[in-house]
Formats: C-alpha cells, structure tokens, sequence
C-alpha cells in the first residue's frame, strides 16, 4: 500500500494543474485580504469582524474555504479519479495486482494530504499577508467570546479554526469522490459537485424563509447540515466558549464521511466485476 | 512441457449473454501463444480475465499454478501485459511514466528501480525518447512503452491485447522482432491477440482461435499450412 501511496503522490505532484493551485495561494490571500481591507474602512476595530494580523488567517479563510478549497478539492478528484479511472489509465496500476479498491483508498489518502499541505500554505501566507496589511494589536475581539485575546490564544484559535476545515473539506472530499466514481466524464464530475455546492448554498436559505413555522432549534439545525454552511458560518460556532452546535456539526460531517465512505465501497465492490 | 498459463473451462456472462463459454486453453513456458478471432469473438474479455481486471462468471484460470480468481496477487506477479491500447499519463515523460510503475512492484528495491528502467528502455528501443512527453509519442513508440512497462516486473508471461493494432508495416516488422527477442534472449513466454492473420503465422508457435466466444481450434501449424487458409475455413463451419 505504501509503494501504492508514493506513485498517486508522484502523479499528483507531476501535474501543472496541481502546482498552478498552490501558485495561486499568495492570489486567493491578496484578494482576502483586499476584501478584508474594504471592509474595515466600514467596521469599528471593536467588533470581531474588524480584520488585524492576529484574527486574518480566519476571515482570510472563511469565505474561500466554501468557495475556492470546495473548488480545488472538486477539480483534483476529478483529476485523479474520473480522469484516470475513465481514460483506461488506471489499468496500468490494476494489472499490477492492486485492487480497484485500494487504488480508491490511495487517492483518497493521497487527496487528504494535498487538502492538509493546502490548508498549511494558506494559513502560512495569511500570516505573512496579515502582518504586512493589517495592524496588528495586542489583543483583539474574537467570535463569540467575551473577552479579547492575545495573539498566542488567538494563534491556538486559528489552528483549531483550520483543523476543523481541514475535517470540513475532508467531508466534502468523500462526497466529490463518490461523484467522480461514479461519473463518466470529467466534465460530469465538474458538473454535478457543483451543482451539490450550489444546493448546499440555496437549501439552508430556504430553510430560514420557514423560520416562524418551525422551531428555532430545528431551523439552526437544519441550516448546518450543509457542509457550506458549516464552512462559512460553522466554525466559529462550533469554537465558542460555549458552543451548543459543536457536537451537531461534529455528528453532521461525521454522517457525511461514513455515508459517502459506504456508497464508494458498495460502487467500488461492484466495479470489480464489471470492465473498466 | 509445463504449462505457465491455464483456462479451465472459463465463461464470462454479461447481462445474460455469454460473451466468453466454456473455454479452456493451456499454453505452455516458453511459447508465443496467438489468440485469434474475428472483432468481436471474446479476445479481449479473455485477456481482461486473465489480467484480473474482471471476474469469470465460472472456470478458473491459473498462472504459474496460481489461480488469478482466488489468488490474484500472487498470480499477477507473474504477469506483464498490455490491455487493450496503451495507454500511459500524457503529462508525464516516457521514462517518468517507467518510473512511476516500477515503484509498484514490491520485487524490485528502491536502489535498483532505475537501473530497472534503463533496462527495459533498452530492451524496447525506446531510450533516445525516454525523456520526451507520452504525448508527443506515435501509436507504435506507445506499443514499445507499453512492452517495457510489462516488462518491468521481470514478469515470466507477457500478455499483450493487439500489439500490432494501427501500426504501418515498419512498425509492425520491428514489434515482431522485439517480441522473438523477447522470447529467445530474454526466454519470456508470450500471449498475443491479433487478428492479423499474416503477423501470427510469422511469430506464433502455438495458435488458438476463438469465435464468438468459443473455442473452435487450437495448436500448433506445420510449416506448410498457411493459417489463413485454416481460419477461413473454420469461419466457414
């Protein structure tokens, strides 16, 4: 399994379209950041949305995370699974006594990896974009907490913040895999995780048009079962002091993992029989 | 002569029709092997069976007395093939490709995969573009990587789907000295399917026909008979 893992690595790596990705970090941060910047002309720097060095690794991440990481996540499963898998070029991995299966396993594994260098690069670049635009206090407001905090418990803050979209993305990834699985072409891969993105976006808002029918609870509940959601709005409750919603979510992405996990080993057990 | 490669009564079934019944075949170390049939006769289906790409309905198929329905693993070991066309990762170079699938083989040491490479570049006549792009390459350069790469597991059978399919006549001349080479210097065994008659009369030792998914002969062909002559006829039955 191993020799397995460093030959999806290599292949991944040996792409143009993988090495671009991480060329356009420093892009995807200076946008953040220029967004950031406007928004603070409108802001008072008492309020936690105020963008300094300390917090912009998180609002620098917030919106992309839902946009962009959803995005590359989606384009390199479509890459390493539809690509490979419907072009005939997995047949020469197969042929040598690897199991379709564990080829899957090995993408996934191999997709994680990538997500988590991803995620390690952006928070870097944030870091250094932060401190180079953004003034950079003491101590500033955070999300849901009272008090504010000082740059070493915001630093443990915004690395929390990242673990939890690296699970987000990590959920996300089972489900992009089953699409790519399961598509014939890349271009139906592209075309049907978007439209899973898209519905993710709308249902929730259309969850919320029913708030004075339903319990409030409920609603909230509803509303971030949306991976998305969570992305966008989901992490930083869940990073509250005292945050109700964390285990919710937790269980949500958690459904989302075993769920697609056990869809790709029902479709890859069937695969084994049939031509590929 | 022990048998390196044994079908035993194998039949693939596909939405209720039998596109492989009741074949059984024994190919013997040492030989080139030409599998034979008109498009369309269950060629491929048998070699994607043998490859372990997919299952028989019923049967079994060994090599090296291992069954690569119950032990498939094992039975692959022995085994290099070309499938269908060859097809390798276009953004990668020929030689990088080599590299990428020689890391595959638990056999090989880490220390010895390039030294492995270079090897089977040789053998293939494929160094002088070893370090070019997959996809500047012709049909018949990717034929002669599609060898080296079944090659690279050292494996004792080779399998190889239409090795000859769109290549010119030069092409074809230097695939079929590659694979006597193969087979004299290199004492590799040979399963070919084709259904260019002329090509397996010139390099097969051992000839089986199928059609329609059976069998209708298998053997060997005394230098007089011409097997065009012998394939028309048993077409005609």
């Amino acid at each position: 399994m191993s020799k397995l893992l460093a030959s999806e690595w290599e292949r991944l790596w040996k792409r143009k379209v993988t090495w671009l990705m991480f060329a356009a970090i420093p892009i995807m941060v200076y946008a953040a950041a220029k967004y950031c910047l406007h928004q603070n002309n409108n802001l008072s720097p008492d309020l936690p949305q105020f963008t300094v060095a300390g917090n912009f690794p998180v609002l620098g991440l917030a919106e992309m995370l839902m946009t962009a990481f959803n995005f590359v996540v989606l384009v390199i499963a479509a890459m390493i699974v539809t690509e490979e898998y419907r072009s005939g070029q997995l047949r020469m991995v197969l042929i040598r006594a690897h199991s379709f299966q564990q080829i899957i396993i090995a993408k996934y594994i191999v997709l994680a990896g990538f997500i988590f260098l991803y995620l390690v690069a952006y928070f870097i670049s944030c870091y250094g974009m932060g401190y180079a635009l953004f003034s950079n206090p003491e101590t500033y407001p955070q999300f849901h907490y009272q008090d504010h905090v000082t740059l070493g418990e915001g630093f443990i803050y915004n690395l929390k913040f990242y673990g939890l979209a690296f699970l987000t993305l990590v959920a996300m990834s089972s489900v992009v895999f089953f699409i790519a699985i399961v598509s014939h072409t890349t271009t139906t891969t592209l075309g049907i995780g978007i439209g899973f993105l898209l519905i993710s976006f709308l249902y929730p808002n259309i969850i919320q048009l029913f708030q004075q029918f339903l319990n409030n609870e409920v609603v909230i509940k509803l509303f971030f079962t949306s991976i998305p959601m969570i992305q966008w709005e989901g992490l930083t409750l869940m990073l509250a002091k005292s945050s109700s919603l964390y285990g919710w979510m937790l269980l949500v992405l958690s459904c989302y993992i075993l769920l697609f996990h056990l869809l790709i080993i029902l479709v890859t057990r069937r695969k084994s029989d049939i031509f590929i | 002569m022990k048998n390196i490669v044994e079908l035993q009564a194998v039949s693939k079934k596909v939405r209720g029709k039998y596109l492989v019944r009741d074949v059984s075949i024994q190919v013997e170390k040492g030989a080139i092997c030409g599998l034979l049939g008109p498009n369309g006769a269950g060629k491929t289906t048998i070699i994607r069976m043998l490859t372990g790409l997919i299952r028989p309905t019923s049967g079994d198929i060994f090599i090296n007395e291992q069954s690569v329905v119950t032990n498939r693993a094992s039975a692959l070991k022995n085994v290099g093939a070309i499938v269908e066309s060859p097809i390798f990762f276009p953004y990668m170079t020929g030689r990088e490709n080599l590299k990428n699938l020689v890391r595959l083989h638990d056999t090989i040491p880490k220390l010895e995969e390039n030294a492995k490479v270079a090897e089977v570049l040789q053998i293939s006549g494929l160094e002088a573009r070893a370090d070019e792009k997959v996809r500047t390459y012709s049909l018949g350069m990717k034929q002669r990587l599609g060898i080296a790469q079944a090659l690279l597991g050292d494996p004792a059978l080779l399998i190889l789907d239409e090795p000859a399919n769109g290549l010119d006549p030069m092409g074809m001349r230097e695939l079929r000295e590659l694979i006597l080479t193969l087979k004299n210097k290199y004492d590799k065994t040979i399963l070919l399917s084709s259904h260019l008659l002329d090509e397996i009369q010139k390099m097969c030792n051992q000839i089986v026909i199928i059609r329609e998914g059976e069998l209708i002969w298998s053997g060997e062909l005394d230098d007089e008979q011409n097997l065009e002559e012998v394939f028309i006829e048993l077409m005609s039955k």
